[in-house]
C-alpha cells in the first residue's frame, strides 16, 4: 500500500490503516522522542501523543511532505513542548526551594540509550546530559543526525530549513558540545 | 588531565553514539494507544457537550433568570393594562347609564 493510499484510508477513519500507520512508525516516534526527553516513561505518553495528534489531524494533511517527515515534525514539536514545560516547572521548583516552600528537584540520572555500544555507554550518557543544555534548534538537529540517523537533507526537510542550516546547527552544536564536555571533564 | 587527552577524551565521548542501533517501541505500544484514544476521545467528545461546562451552565440559568424576569414583568404590565380597561369600561357605563356622557355647556 502507498503512502498516498494509507493517508486516503486514514482520511476515512479507517481503523486497521490507523494501526498500520502506527506499526509502520511506532519505532521512528519513539527513537526521535527517547532521544529528546531523555525518559523512557515520558517517551512513550508522548509517542502516543504524537500518535493522537496524526489521527486527529491525518484531514489537514495535504501531502505537500512525505508523511514520515510529517511525523517527526510532530514528534519533534511535542518533544520540545516537554522540555519547555519541564523547565518552567524546573525554575518554579528552585524559586519555591529558595524561599522555602517545596524541595529542590534532585539531579536526574544519566540517561543511557539503549541502543549505544556497551563500551560506549558511559561517554554517552555524558554526551546526553550535555545534549540537554544546548539551543533547541541545535538540540534538534543533533538528535535527528546523530540518534535518529538522519542525513542532513533530511533534517533539513523535517526542521522547514536548508541544508546549509543544518551543516550550520551542527557546527554549533558540536563545538558547544565540546565546551561543556571540556568543563565537565575539568573540573571532575 | 593533560591537554592532549583532554582533547581526546572529548572527541571519543562526543563519537559515542557511532554505531548506535534505534530504540524500539514498547511491546503493545499499539493497544496502550488504543486504550488511551478510546478513553481520552471520548472524554473529550462528552466536554465538547456544551452545557457540561460550567460557563455555560451559568450562562444558561442567567439566560432563564432574564426570561423569567421579563415574562413577570410582561404579565404584570398585561394586568395592569387589563385593570384599567375595566376601570374605564366600568366608568363608561355609569356615564352611560346617568347620561353623564353628553357634553354640557355652561
Amino acid at each position: 500500500m502507498s503512502d498516498q493510499d494509507l493517508i486516503e484510508l486514514l482520511k476515512r477513519g479507517d481503523e486497521q490503516a490507523f494501526r498500520k500507520l502506527v506499526e509502520t512508525w511506532q519505532d521512528l516516534v519513539f527513537n526521535t522522542v527517547l532521544g529528546m526527553v531523555q525518559d523512557f516513561q515520558e517517551a512513550e505518553d508522548l509517542s502516543q501523543e504524537v500518535f493522537i495528534q496524526v489521527y486527529q489531524s491525518i484531514k489537514q494533511f495535504r501531502g505537500d511532505a512525505k508523511i514520515s517527515t510529517w511525523i517527526y515534525r510532530i514528534a519533534v514539536t511535542k518533544s520540545l513542548d516537554w522540555s519547555r514545560k519541564r523547565k518552567t516547572k524546573k525554575r518554579i521548583d528552585l524559586m519555591k526551594s529558595l524561599i522555602g516552600f517545596g524541595e529542590k528537584d534532585p539531579q536526574p540520572s544519566e540517561f543511557i540509550h539503549p541502543g549505544v555500544v556497551m563500551e560506549k555507554k558511559e561517554s554517552a550518557g555524558k554526551l546526553m546530559r550535555a545534549m540537554q543544555t544546548l539551543p533547541e534548534n541545535q538540540r534538534v538537529a543533533f538528535t535527528l543526525v546523530k540518534v535518529e540517523g538522519l542525513s542532513y537533507e533530511e533534517v533539513a526537510s523535517v526542521m522547514d530549513t536548508t541544508i546549509k542550516a543544518v551543516e550550520a546547527l551542527m557546527h554549533r552544536a558540536k563545538e558547544n558540545l565540546r565546551k561543556q564536555l571540556k568543563d565537565y571533564y575539568t573540573n571532575q | 588531565m593533560k591537554s592532549e587527552d583532554l582533547h581526546n577524551k572529548i572527541e571519543q565521548t562526543l563519537s559515542s553514539f557511532d554505531g548506535i542501533k534505534k530504540a524500539s517501541a514498547p511491546d503493545f505500544f499499539y493497544t496502550r494507544l488504543h486504550a488511551r484514544m478510546e478513553k481520552e476521545l471520548t472524554t473529550v467528545n462528552s466536554t465538547w457537550i456544551p452545557f457540561g461546562k460550567p460557563v455555560w451552565l451559568i450562562a444558561t440559568l442567567l439566560v432563564f433568570l432574564v426570561l423569567n424576569t421579563m415574562m413577570l414583568k410582561q404579565s404584570k404590565l398585561t394586568k395592569n393594562n387589563k385593570a384599567s380597561a375595566n376601570t374605564s369600561s366600568s366608568l363608561q357605563s355609569f356615564a352611560t347609564e346617568f347620561e353623564l356622557s353628553n357634553t354640557v355647556n355652561y
